[in-house]
């Protein structure tokens, strides 16, 4: 026990670094950009009625916390499966390593937790300093499942190919299509159902759906981290 | 720590037959495997250390396989790539701690462990260093620390002296010599004299074969009566050179060299025999081998 924490603390170090910091930063300031583009409508509305003036800050905030954290669980964990390997240490990790597989899921466990850490955080403190009042719960939660299944999109990949680059490239190739052309690439995998609904979408069916798509290319990325040479 | 070799073959993409139906069993000691470059050596040892798997046959260690087991396997495994790199941004005493943790060595045992190895390679003043800011050398001795860590029976080294200066060399082979007395050490180089001094036994290896399996002194007494010295001038020398395999050539001055030549006649020039050494053995069973090669085809 005492062991794994102490592995945990040591691919934190590995994994975590400026790069995911400074995305968080830049997402916290997108995020305040986003509010104060609505800020004259929600201010007339407030007048009259506080409860959709709310409402109002609060959509824009689902939908850059949806677009933006997920980006943020990727830049955190796409190294997983190729740090060691990058860093010309790969025959060591995995001919030291008992059980194979739980290198890169601790590298996941760790970015992971980052991320969840994060996400309140990046998303409570813009509209906090500009004297916002909306409602985080939905805001929060609106990333989680795309974060997932791009993840799990990008690990898999990049354990395929053998570099982060060529997953973080699969990842925002579907991340910018669902941008430009929402659910044409994706379909009932569509990324920003909170965000930006599709008519023809259930929200709780997609959100399980990316879960359940993510963790089985987590899972994917894991075996493939094991077998290949 | 047995290591049983059995008719392993290994095809790579591209029909590449790097290992073709190597069979070996390697006991107790440290065991040297040498053999030209891209004879097959690091594939060998990639397979025995579970890194890839064998095209064809079975490798066990301490009698488990190790493509049905191979967690089994690497627990009884300390190994060192012939790259071998660590975190840049780790000191040598938190990358030998990632290591350990890795090996499931737990705390105290994992702190004894390190400190042990970081005075055995001579690391102990650089163990708060980034393992970025080491030399070759120190970069080498540290892949041997987190080899040796949980202290396996079977270290497998993989080229370890090249990029050695011969001060560190020499060090490294009496460590190595060392390390075989309680367990098994399997060391690939393509360096004789690595062999000559650290091994007790070895076997080499040509283009995916094993064409020699013994001590160093068989190996040395193969050439027995095809080795030669003689003093020639450079047109002879340039004659010798298509005839025979030139292991040395001195220049004696006046246009004139001193050569050691393998073959199975004298030279040309007034030749005496010469006694053979591990280096000439090697050479003979080369020359054979390629003999044979350009004979079938
Ligand atoms: N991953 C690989 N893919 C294709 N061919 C390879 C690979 N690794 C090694 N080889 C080939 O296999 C042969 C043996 O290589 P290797 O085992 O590295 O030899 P050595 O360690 O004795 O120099 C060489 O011809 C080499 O080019
Ligand atoms: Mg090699």
């Amino acid at each position: 026990m005492r062991r794994q924490l102490a592995l945990l603390g040591r691919e934190a170090r590995l994994m975590l670094g400026w790069g995911f910091l400074c995305f968080l930063v830049v997402a916290g300031f997108a995020l305040a950009v986003g509010l104060s583009s609505v800020e004259h409508e929600r201010r007339t509305l407030a007048a009259v009625d506080p409860g959709m003036a709310r409402a109002l800050a609060e959509r824009v905030g689902v939908r850059m916390g949806e677009l933006l954290m997920p980006l943020a669980a990727l830049v955190a964990s796409t190294h997983a499966v190729v740090l060691d390997r990058e860093n010309g240490v790969g025959e060591v990790v995995r001919t030291a390593a008992r059980w194979r597989p739980g290198v890169p899921l601790r590298r996941v466990l760790v970015a992971w937790a980052a991320f969840l850490a994060a996400i309140p955080v990046v998303l409570a403190v813009p509209p906090l300093l500009m004297g916002i009042d909306l409602g985080l719960g939905r805001m929060i939660l609106a990333p989680l499942a795309p974060a997932a299944f791009l993840t799990g999109l990008a690990l898999a990949v990049s354990a395929w190919l053998g570099s982060y680059v060529t997953g973080l490239a699969a990842a925002g190739m579907v991340w910018v299509s669902d941008l430009m052309r929402p659910g044409v690439l994706t379909g009932p995998l569509y990324l920003f159902q909170a965000g930006q609904p599709l008519a023809d979408l259930n929200l709780q069916a997609n959100r399980l759906l990316l879960v359940g798509a993510g963790a089985v290319l987590i899972a994917l990325a894991l075996g493939l981290y094991d077998r290949r040479a | 720590m047995d290591v049983a070799i059995k008719q392993v073959s290994k095809l790579y993409p591209g029909k590449v037959r790097a290992l073709d139906g190597v069979t070996l069993n390697i006991g107790t000691g440290t065991f040297g495997l040498l053999g030209p470059n891209g004879a097959g050596k690091t594939t060998l040892m990639r397979l025995v250390a579970t890194l890839d798997v064998p095209t064809r046959g079975e490798i066990t260690v301490g009698g488990i396989d190790c493509r049905r087991r191979p967690a089994e396997v690497r627990r009884l495994l300390g190994y060192l790539p012939q790259s071998f790199a660590a975190f840049r941004r780790l000191t040598a005493y938190e990358f030998l701690d990632y290591v350990g943790l890795l090996k499931g060595l737990d705390g105290p045992r994992r702190r004894r462990d390190i400190e042990r190895m970081l005075e055995l390679v001579g690391l102990t003043g650089a163990a708060r260093a980034r393992a970025g800011t080491f030399s070759g050398g120190m970069l080498q001795r540290l892949g041997i620390a987190q080899a040796l860590l949980g202290d396996p029976a079977l270290l497998i080294v993989d080229e370890p002296t090249a990029g050695l200066d011969p001060e560190e060399r020499v060090r490294f082979r009496n460590l190595l010599a060392e390390l075989g007395k309680d367990r098994t050490v399997i060391l690939s180089t393509h360096i004789v004299a690595d062999v000559e001094r650290a091994c007790r036994e070895l076997a080499l290896l040509a283009a995916g074969r094993v064409v020699f399996r013994g001590e160093p002194s068989e190996l040395a007494a193969l050439a027995a009566g095809a080795v030669w010295e003689v003093e020639v001038d450079e047109g002879t020398y340039e004659r010798t050179r298509l005839s025979h395999q030139v292991v040395s050539a001195v220049s004696t001055g006046g246009g004139r060299f001193r050569l050691r030549v393998v073959g199975e006649s004298p030279p040309p020039g007034a030749a005496g025999p010469a006694t053979p050494t591990l280096e000439d053995g090697y050479m003979a069973v080369m020359r054979r081998q390629q003999r044979a090669q350009q004979a079938a085809g």
